[in-house]
């Protein structure tokens, strides 16, 4: 996560501030992501004996793919410590507008270049442009890596690859269940791993938690193999 | 107004370009940055003929300035200045107004002569500034002299260039610049909380305030922080003219005795007052307010900005402070007279990054650390 600490200043309540500290950093579509991220990171290591990469990023939300353009070209140049880095990923879902991988490809790629037209005003090192997802590209000592969620192929978000996570879960059945029912009411979108994931969480001690907010030994018992392409193809890469 | 500055080789800044100055400019960065120095190069630019600007700024950091220790050679007084303290390259600075006038002066450190000295010195001023920085000869005696530099100046098409001497007359070390140095180009007022307070200067910044007939300025901003004040006049104090405050009931208290907020305030309006038509630096602006006022400081400034035409240069690091400018500013529909930037450092050298209105909304909204 991004260092966040409360201002020492006359004010009526405590903020948190964001900047970055770090030369990684993980722009991401939603709060939800930007925190779960350092917790796989540190869980995946921990099962699997690799190393440890959840400091060495920083995680910052582009408040949803339809602002990411606008993310990186007005407001990420302007974050103070933005000049410190000289990794740069970016995951998109691949089933929010422009729907489907290579549209959501497309649109990161086109994001990056309008970045660098930004950044080449403001006299600043310009990042290279993916030509492929999943494949880190370099330039100048600069690298930079674009992830369409889930896999780079198939429609989906994170939490996709977070139900694929809990397959075995004892819960999954009744989740399934749940599911059709809810179709079958015509009511509701007709897939959503978002829904199903969350009506699991609801079930879970203590329950309602959001994705971010999970407690370690409880992701420590889904299988993050699941993770392993985006982990190593993408974080372990960048 | 300044619309254009450039910097070389002046204390921590290599080459720094800024060229979107507007009406009011707030600066902000981490520190050590060179929010300061920044002041300093616009302080020293607005007289460039006048080394004595430059080494006052040195005196207010606590540097030797116009003290010099027995063994040292008096040459080094220029070197905090120069970037790196090399005096090998000329320090310079130029600035360009609304209307493209372009105003351009230069340092250039000479030979390394050495005035040996026995015993602690203290370099005479050729020159006392008043309030407003502008210069007043002395007319000195030649003697043992070393020439420790000089200053290029050119307005337009018109150039000129001062030596600058240092003249050993016993124990006396008198700075001299030759030709003597001319009004500087706009009054330019810097306040620094380094600089300490000077009760007399504010009580004859009121004064002329008073003559333009816009003292009620000061009286309104004071209120601000305490609606129950009911005057504001100039008395004496052991013989000293002193602003004063006073209440309904009670007697009229030195405006010193007051908060550090209230002290700085009145100084803030009296300077831009005072200043016409010219600049007026404030570092650390934010300080001695609490939160709840900032936005009523702002207003108040913007006004008296306005109503001067006199163009402001702040530092600060506090959020509220920017804050509650962008508000005052965006609201009053005022944004094209308001410029914030912070300077940022990108590989190894400073630079500004400029926000505009869409850009510190979004940093103020979504808690960058901007201070």
């Amino acid at each position: 996560m991004t260092q966040e600490q409360p201002i020492q200043d006359t004010t009526s309540q405590s903020k948190k501030m964001l900047a970055i500290n770090k030369t990684k950093l993980v722009v991401g579509e939603g709060k939800e992501e930007v925190s779960f991220f350092p917790k796989l990171l540190k869980n995946y290591a921990s099962l699997f004996g690799e190393r440890d990469l959840s400091q060495d990023f920083e995680f910052i939300d582009c408040g949803g793919k339809s602002k990411l353009e606008t993310f990186l070209v007005r407001d990420l140049p302007i974050i103070p410590g933005w000049t410190k880095v000289t990794s740069l990923g970016i995951i998109i879902d691949a089933d929010t507008p422009p729907k489907g991988f290579a549209p959501s490809f497309d649109k990161a790629q086109n994001a990056i270049k309008l970045m660098n037209n930004a950044l080449t005003q403001m006299n600043y090192p310009i990042f290279p442009v993916p030509k492929k997802a999943a494949r880190t590209e370099l330039l100048d000592g600069r690298k930079t890596a674009i992830w369409i969620m889930p896999d780079n192929q198939s429609q989906g978000e994170l939490e996709d690859l977070c139900l694929k996570a809990l397959e075995q879960h004892a819960l999954r059945p009744c989740i399934c269940q749940m599911a059709n029912c809810a179709r079958s009411t015509n009511t509701v979108v007709p897939t959503s791993a978002k829904a199903s994931l969350y009506t699991l969480l609801a079930w879970i001690e203590p329950p309602g938690k959001r994705l971010g907010e999970l407690d370690n030994s409880f992701v420590r018992t889904w299988d993050l193999r699941v993770f392993q392409p985006i982990l190593q193809s993408f974080f372990y890469q960048l | 107004m300044e619309t254009y500055f450039e910097v070389k080789n002046f204390r921590g800044f290599e080459h720094l370009v800024l060229e979107q100055f507007k009406l009011v400019n707030l600066v902000s960065g981490p520190n050590n940055i060179g929010k300061t120095s920044l002041l300093e190069a616009i302080f020293t630019h607005s007289a460039p003929k006048n080394i004595e600007v430059m080494l006052r700024t040195d005196a207010w950091r606590g540097l030797p300035g116009f003290e010099l220790q027995a063994g040292g050679s008096a040459y080094g007084i220029l070197e905090p200045s120069f970037y790196q303290m090399n005096l090998s390259r000329s320090l310079e600075f130029i600035s360009k107004d609304k209307y493209g006038n372009k105003r351009q002066s230069k340092l250039t450190a000479s030979g390394l002569g050495t005035i040996e000295l026995t015993a602690p010195s203290k370099i005479t001023r050729q020159a006392e500034m008043g309030p407003t920085g502008s210069a007043v000869s002395k007319g000195l005696s030649s003697g043992r002299s070393i020439n420790i530099g000089h200053w290029e100046y050119q307005e337009q098409e018109k150039q000129s260039r001062y030596e600058i001497w240092l003249d050993q007359r016993g124990p006396e070390i008198v700075l001299r610049v030759e030709p003597s140095p001319a009004l500087p180009a706009f009054q330019c007022i810097f306040l620094t909380p380094r600089a300490g307070l000077n009760p007399f200067e504010d009580a004859i910044r009121y004064s002329n305030l008073r003559r333009k007939g816009k003292e009620t300025l000061v009286l309104d901003a004071l209120r601000i922080l305490d609606s129950s004040i009911e005057k504001l006049e100039v008395l004496t104090l052991v013989g000293a003219p002193i602003l004063h405050v006073s209440w309904d009931s009670g007697r009229p208290l030195p405006l010193p005795l007051l908060g550090d907020g209230a002290v700085q305030l009145v100084r803030i309006i009296l300077a831009i007052g005072e200043a016409e038509k010219g600049v007026v630096l404030v570092d650390e602006i934010g300080y001695g307010f609490h939160y709840s006022v900032q936005e009523d400081l702002w207003r108040i400034i913007c006004g008296a900005a306005e109503m001067f035409n006199t163009q402001i240069f702040a530092t600060t690091h506090s959020f509220e402070t920017i804050t509650a400018a962008h508000k005052v500013f965006s609201e009053k529909g005022n944004c094209e007279n308001f410029q914030y930037f912070r300077l940022d450092k990108v590989e190894n050298r400073i630079q500004p990054v400029y926000y505009d209105k869409e850009q510190l909304e979004t940093a103020v909204n979504r808690g960058f650390e901007i201070r």
